[in-house]
């Protein structure tokens, strides 16, 4: 697959298929219904593996960082396709469209080249430390600090909602290195080993299924300058590059499991008018998400900045994936009321995650905060 | 067209179209800036850029006749019978001499008709034309047609070319709802702007910017839907009709809300734009009755169509 000029979409995407039609057996998961969260990282990690040795894997990546080239539209084809086939959990896979990105963009060249491929290639995990327990919408507010010390920085203080951070390597993590009340302009990024002495990882038990957040402690972690990402209180410019990968990639890939879900839901509905009616919303809401969807993974691959407007994707991902598992509710109430089987147990865990979409990765009320203030300028509240 | 010339057309049908002009007004002001030219060479365009105008000005047309007609292999300016109101295809004249159309303002009781029917057009005389009292926003009138009360030419036409003239027709309708939401949620955000309540804009209160965020996400989303239409893709013309239909009932909501007192007044512009939208829902089937068409075809096939790919 390694050529010096990136395949087209299509092509792309044919090549792709094959090959996961050709590898079916080799590449499910071996685990029936949802799988435990050990074994879906464990699936996570071996089918990035198998994709990066394929030579899919690193096209829409930079050459310097062991990718490809190629535009970002072929690393969402390859999320889909992969997500829509159910070998692995989305949001999981997805994290490398932001965790990634970020890397390239703000770490030296020579830390995003020695570790960027491992996360790439499934022979690493990472995770994000932003939020903590007094800081949730509020990013700007958050107060784990990293205090200088000669040439390395002592990080203290507590994360909070670090997605698989007790399967992870490595950590970015947002620290408070300007004064108390600096808010977005006293914050550094670092890129740290969770392996280093002083961090101690504690899963949250929430309602859905797996307990894949955790609460991340640290105490006197000692890291060097060499892992600092961004400049020195230049932090907030590296969390707020986040957000287009997020909102064009990352997002695609998750219209592609609700597709999936949908379709699953179709399939099973009942041949009436109520249900038709349901069913008709439901697609008309997807159909929307997919049409803005890849008009922002267009607009990505095309070179324009993304910016607020993205807060209308967020909104519509959102708003989608509780459309459409509230049809699946409405439709089979009793699989979530009285689970019996594993595919019962794992629309269960969906449909509780599915409250969360409104939640995680900026609420719905920022959402529309953000549009209403940037993109309707109405001003300040 | 470019996107410069689009932009310059939009301004262009926006300074001569006017919701205080009637039908024919707007039509012949259309008409003078090239409107028969436009949808000639570029009928995508010119539909998208002229009926999405026609929305954000709730100005009066009867364009949907040219629309229709065009793609039925009738003349410019022919008047065309549309299916009865809330009806999602032409009806049949099978079992019975009359049926029950919708005629748009080009339609003044005296000229002859093309009535569109399941299997072609029968041209009629206006003899043969009952028309009832106009819509609320003026437009649109329900009609019976006796085809026994006066000679009807019929004309078959292949089931293909009649899912293509009520396909346009969507198309058109669904630019002209996406129009009415931003015109809608244009009057209610300049409203929150300016109101002035508790020594605020009431756009600074969080319930009233939700709502107007919510619309506008709304307008994107039929924005977005009316961009991915495919040429191939009949169901995708649907899907589009229904998200532009959804953003006209969402911002009738939401901006109603916003608009408050002065908005259900007369002398407010905003019940034009809602009256507009109520009547046009139900042209070529009513967003609740396509939607349910889409999910029963759905049902029936128990697979979803890969309509957007990258």
């Amino acid at each position: 697959m390694s050529t010096t000029t990136p395949p087209s979409v299509e092509r792309f995407r044919a090549d792709l298929v094959g090959w996961l039609d050709q590898n079916r057996d080799d590449i499910a998961p071996p685990y029936t219904g949802a799988g435990s969260l050990p074994e879906q990282m464990t699936q996570l990690s071996r089918v990035k593996s198998l994709l990066w040795d394929a030579g899919f894997m690193g096209w829409g990546w930079p050459e310097a960082v062991g990718g490809e080239g190629g535009p970002a539209a072929l690393r969402a084809v390859l999320g889909e396709e992969v997500v829509e086939r159910d070998l692995v959990v989305s949001g999981f896979f997805s994290m490398t469209e932001t965790l990634a990105p970020t890397l390239i963009e703000f770490a030296s060249p020579e830390l995003a080249a020695e570790f960027v491929p491992r996360l790439l290639s499934g022979a690493e995990m990472w995770c994000q430390g932003f939020s903590e327990p007094s800081t949730g919408s509020d990013l700007a507010s958050l107060s784990c600090r990293g205090r200088r010390h000669g040439d390395d920085w002592v990080i203290n203080g507590q994360k909070v909602w670090t997605s698989l951070s007790q399967f992870s390597d490595r950590c970015l993590v947002l620290t408070r290195t300007g004064t108390p009340e600096s808010r977005h302009r006293g914050i550094t990024a670092f890129f740290i080993d969770m392996d280093t002495p002083g961090i101690d990882v504690r899963p949250l038990a929430i309602m859905s299924g797996s307990d894949e957040f955790a609460e991340v402690f640290f105490d006197d972690v000692v890291i060097p300058d060499s892992r600092r990402v961004g400049e020195v209180d230049g932090g907030w410019a590296v969390a707020m590059a986040l957000l287009p990968f997020e909102r064009s990639t990352a997002f695609w890939h998750r219209t592609a499991f609700m597709q999936a879900r949908l379709e699953e839901i179709v399939a099973g509905a009942p041949d009436n008018d109520h249900s038709a009616a349901l069913v008709g919303e439901a697609f008309a809401q997807l159909h929307a998400l997919r049409c803005r969807s890849r008009s922002t993974v267009r607009r990505f691959d095309d070179g324009e900045p993304l910016g607020a407007e993205t807060s209308v994707d967020k909104v519509l991902v959102a708003t989608t994936e509780q459309k459409i598992f509230d049809l699946a509710r409405t439709l089979t109430p009793e699989r979530l009321a009285l689970p019996r089987t594993d595919d019962d147990l794992r629309f269960r865990d969906e449909y509780l995650y599915s409250r969360a979409a409104s939640i995680y990765g900026g609420t719905s009320e920022i959402q529309r905060n953000i549009i209403a203030r940037r993109l309707l300028d109405l001003g300040d509240e | 067209m470019d996107a410069v010339d689009l932009d310059l057309l939009r301004a262009t049908v926006a300074s001569v179209i006017s919701a205080d002009r009637s039908a024919a007004a707007n039509d012949a002001a259309l008409d003078a800036i090239g409107w028969g030219d436009m949808f000639a060479a570029e009928p995508d365009d010119a539909v998208g850029v002229v009926f999405g105008q026609l929305g954000r000005a709730a100005a009066r047309s009867g364009l949907l006749d040219d629309v229709v007609g065009s793609a039925l292999g009738l003349d410019a300016g022919a008047i065309v019978a549309h299916p009865k109101w809330g009806d999602l295809s032409p009806g049949s004249t099978a079992h019975a001499n009359s049926l029950s159309v919708t005629f748009g303002p080009r339609f003044e009781g005296v000229e002859p008709a093309h009535v569109v029917t399941d299997r072609g057009i029968a041209s009629i005389s206006a003899t043969a034309v009952t028309l009832a009292d106009r819509g609320a926003a003026g437009f649109w009138a329900e009609a019976t047609i006796d085809f026994a009360a006066s000679e009807a030419t019929a004309v078959a036409l292949p089931a293909e070319a009649i899912t293509a003239a009520t396909s346009a027709a969507r198309r058109a309708l669904a630019h002209q709802l996406h129009g009415l939401a931003a015109g809608m949620l244009e009057l209610a955000r300049a409203h929150a702007a300016e109101r002035i309540q508790f020594g605020h804009p009431i756009g600074a209160f969080q319930a009233v910017r939700h709502k107007l965020a919510e619309t506008h996400v709304a307008v994107e989303s039929a924005g977005d839907a009316l961009a991915a239409i495919r040429p191939d893709e009949p169901m995708s013309v649907d899907l589009a009709r229904i998200i532009a239909g959804r953003a006209a009932l969402d911002a009738g909501r939401h901006c109603q809300q916003v608009l408050a007192g002065i908005g259900f007044t007369r002398d407010h512009d905003f019940h034009r734009y809602l009256f507009t939208a109520i009547e046009l829902d139900g042209l070529y089937g009513t967003t609740a009755a396509l939607t349910a068409h889409i999910g029963r075809q759905l049902i029936a096939d128990r697979t979803l169509p890969r309509l957007v790919q990258l």
